[in-house]
Order: structure tokens, then C-alpha cells, then sequence
């Protein structure tokens, strides 16, 4: 329980002093992906603080002290991949068109097709996701043209063998 | 029998057996989990993808549970009741499962399915060297597509309805909910906007 407990405590101590230094940053107007090593440490924070809880079984015995140390590690990582899937998706400032679509929705007002398409420019849906892919030097532009680069094709690779494990034609 | 030696020599101690059960039972779980993902979505309709990724992550939730009582019948951790061991095998391997199984959905599963970065990222490698002009990839990826593809697979998974050629949210829990929620809230904490 204690190991668990201890995944829990530092990855929540990671999110507040992740939080404290992007606003750090933030207010001189800055920005850095960086700061996510935050996590990391966390990380070995916690594993340093099973491998002393581990290294006493005479002292810290019982079902609360029971030695959970690669569960409890696995339990950290986790929760840390998931807060940085939600978290990357608000650094990038881009909004799903599906949760645009809710958010638009949700005051139950109801609208019609041509309603709803009014509020996802062309611009935004598209245009923003290709400046992304030549930002993360997945894509170059040559004059008018896109052209894949090696980690855009890897990248491809990946999701097109993946699409044919499900048996799927198309998606997004 | 490697890795047993490893945790034993971090650890110490005949519990870490217990611990090793755990690992290995939400990692199984999870691989049974995706084969069984991979035979349901090659067989059923697209557009109902939001309610089988639940109904496949709630079947899985059984393989926790088959591994626990695997573990404690044949598996004894020395100086633990088998009670004791099925009940802490089973709890926290079913957690990490479900982390496991929300953390495929979110970081791989989701891209497949509605990420229109990947859809394009794929498009521009089709073409090879020969690239793909800006006006042709607007001319795969019309709004009304985009758009309409989403509305169906919500009215499908019943988070909004289509009536008289209105959409509307409807007003029960969710998956999306919670995703939704989430979204706001690092929004909130870290851009302070509402």
C-alpha cells in the first residue's frame, strides 16, 4: 500500500511543481517542453524511496509495507504517460474537431449541419496540422509541394501497418 | 527467472515474487486485451468504434482477474495466504491493466482513429518523392467529411441525437465526458483560460 501510495504522492507533487513552473515561465513569456523532466524526477524520487522501504524489512513490515517496488514503479509510469498525452494535447493549443464538436454541443441547444460546419474553418482544421507536421521536421515543404522526411515515414509506417492489423481502410 | 533475480536483488524478500505476479498479470492482460481488440475491430462497422474500445476494455477486465486466481492456485507466495495474494494480485494488476488499456486508447488507438495529423502525415508518404500540393490535400479532406464523420460516430455511440435535422448533446456520463473534462481542466491549470 505504502509503495503505491508513494507512486500517488509523487506524481501528484510532479504535477504541482510542473504547474508552478510553467507559470514561472509563462510569465516571462516563455514556453519549454523541457519541463516535463519534472516527471523524471519524480520518478526517482519515488524509486529511491522503495529501495530504502525495500532495503528495511525488519523496520517497515506488514501488509502496508508490503514490497511492491516494480508495480509501484509501473503504476507512476503510467499515470505519468497519461497526464503527458493530455497534457502535450493543450501545449500544442490545437482542439480535436471531435472535442470542438462537444464543446459546441453541449448546451443542448441543438443545431443544424450547416450550423455546426460554420464553426470549423478550413484554415484551422487543416492548414494548422500541416504547419505542425513542418515544425516537428516531419514533413518539408519544397515551393509549393509537401515532402515525407525519414522520421514521417517511420511515423507513417507505423500507423499503416497498424491500420492494416485492424483491417481498416481510412480513419480520421 | 532473470528478471525474479533482479527484483529479488533490488528488493529483497520472498514478496517481491508477488510483485513480479502483478507485473506480468497486467501486461498479459493487457496483450490478451489487444488481440481481442484487434479480432472485434476487424469485424465490426466503423462508425460504432467509441462504444466497443469501452466494451473490449471492460471484457478485458476478466484477464486480471483469471491471473489472480492463476497466480494464487499455482503460484503460493511464500508467507502470504492465498486469499491475501489472489486479493493484492488481482487489485493492483487491474489497475494497471485499466491504466494500461486507457493509455493504448488515448496515445495510439485515438491517433488511428481521428487524428487528422496522422491522416495527413500518411498522405503526404503515400506520394513519395513526388510530394502533395497544399491544394490537393484540402481536396481529400473536405469539412463536411471531417465534420460528419465525427457526428455520426458520436450519434452511433448515443452522446448526441439527430432529430428534425437537429443535433443535440445529450445529457448523460460518458467516456467524452470525462475526456472533455479533463481537456478543461489542464486548460484551466495550465493556459488559465476557461
Amino acid at each position: 500500500m505504502v509503495y503505491l501510495f508513494s507512486s500517488l504522492v509523487f506524481f501528484l507533487l510532479s504535477i504541482f511543481f510542473h504547474v508552478i513552473l510553467s507559470h514561472i515561465l509563462l510569465y516571462f513569456g516563455k514556453k519549454s517542453i523541457l519541463l516535463v523532466s519534472v516527471f523524471a524526477v519524480g520518478g526517482l524520487i519515488h524509486v529511491a524511496v522503495t529501495y530504502v522501504l525495500a532495503g528495511q524489512p525488519e523496520k517497515f513490515d506488514g501488509l502496508f509495507f508490503f514490497p511492491l517496488s516494480v508495480s509501484s514503479s509501473m503504476l507512476y509510469f503510467l499515470f505519468v504517460f497519461i497526464y503527458l498525452v493530455y497534457f502535450l494535447a493543450t501545449y500544442s493549443g490545437e482542439e480535436s474537431p471531435s472535442l470542438k464538436l462537444f464543446y459546441l454541443l453541449r448546451d443542448e441547444k441543438g443545431r443544424s449541419f450547416s450550423e455546426i460546419k460554420r464553426e470549423f474553418p478550413k484554415k484551422e482544421m487543416i492548414d494548422m496540422r500541416i504547419k505542425s507536421l513542418v515544425t516537428g521536421k516531419f514533413v518539408k515543404q519544397n515551393k509549393d509541394k509537401y515532402l515525407i522526411l525519414s522520421r514521417g515515414e517511420w511515423l507513417a509506417n507505423v500507423f499503416r501497418h497498424y491500420r492494416n492489423l485492424l483491417g481498416w481502410r481510412s480513419s480520421g | 527467472m532473470y528478471l525474479g533475480t533482479i527484483a529479488t536483488y533490488l528488493v529483497g524478500g520472498q514478496a517481491v515474487n508477488m510483485d513480479l505476479q502483478i507485473v506480468f498479470s497486467s501486461i498479459l492482460s493487457f496483450v490478451l486485451f489487444f488481440i481481442l481488440h484487434v479480432y472485434i475491430f476487424s469485424r465490426i462497422d466503423h462508425s460504432k468504434v467509441l462504444i466497443w474500445i469501452v466494451k473490449t476494455c471492460m471484457i478485458g477486465t476478466i484477464f486480471p482477474l483469471l491471473f489472480a486466481l492463476l497466480f494464487s492456485f499455482y503460484f503460493p507466495v511464500f508467507g502470504s495466504s492465498a486469499l491475501l495474494q489472489f486479493v493484492v494480485v488481482y487489485l493492483v494488476s487491474f489497475l494497471l491493466y485499466s491504466l494500461l488499456s486507457i493509455g493504448y486508447v488515448l496515445g495510439m488507438f485515438g491517433l488511428l482513429e481521428s487524428s487528422l495529423r496522422i491522416r495527413i502525415l500518411e498522405k503526404i508518404a503515400s506520394r513519395g518523392k513526388e510530394g502533395i500540393s497544399k491544394k490537393d490535400i484540402n481536396a481529400l479532406y473536405k469539412n463536411d467529411v471531417i465534420i460528419a464523420k465525427r457526428l455520426k460516430r458520436f450519434v452511433r455511440s448515443g452522446d448526441i441525437s439527430y432529430k428534425n435535422g437537429l443535433y443535440t448533446m445529450k445529457r448523460r456520463f460518458s467516456y467524452f465526458v470525462v475526456h472533455a473534462f479533463i481537456f478543461e481542466s489542464m486548460k484551466k491549470i495550465y493556459l488559465s483560460k476557461k
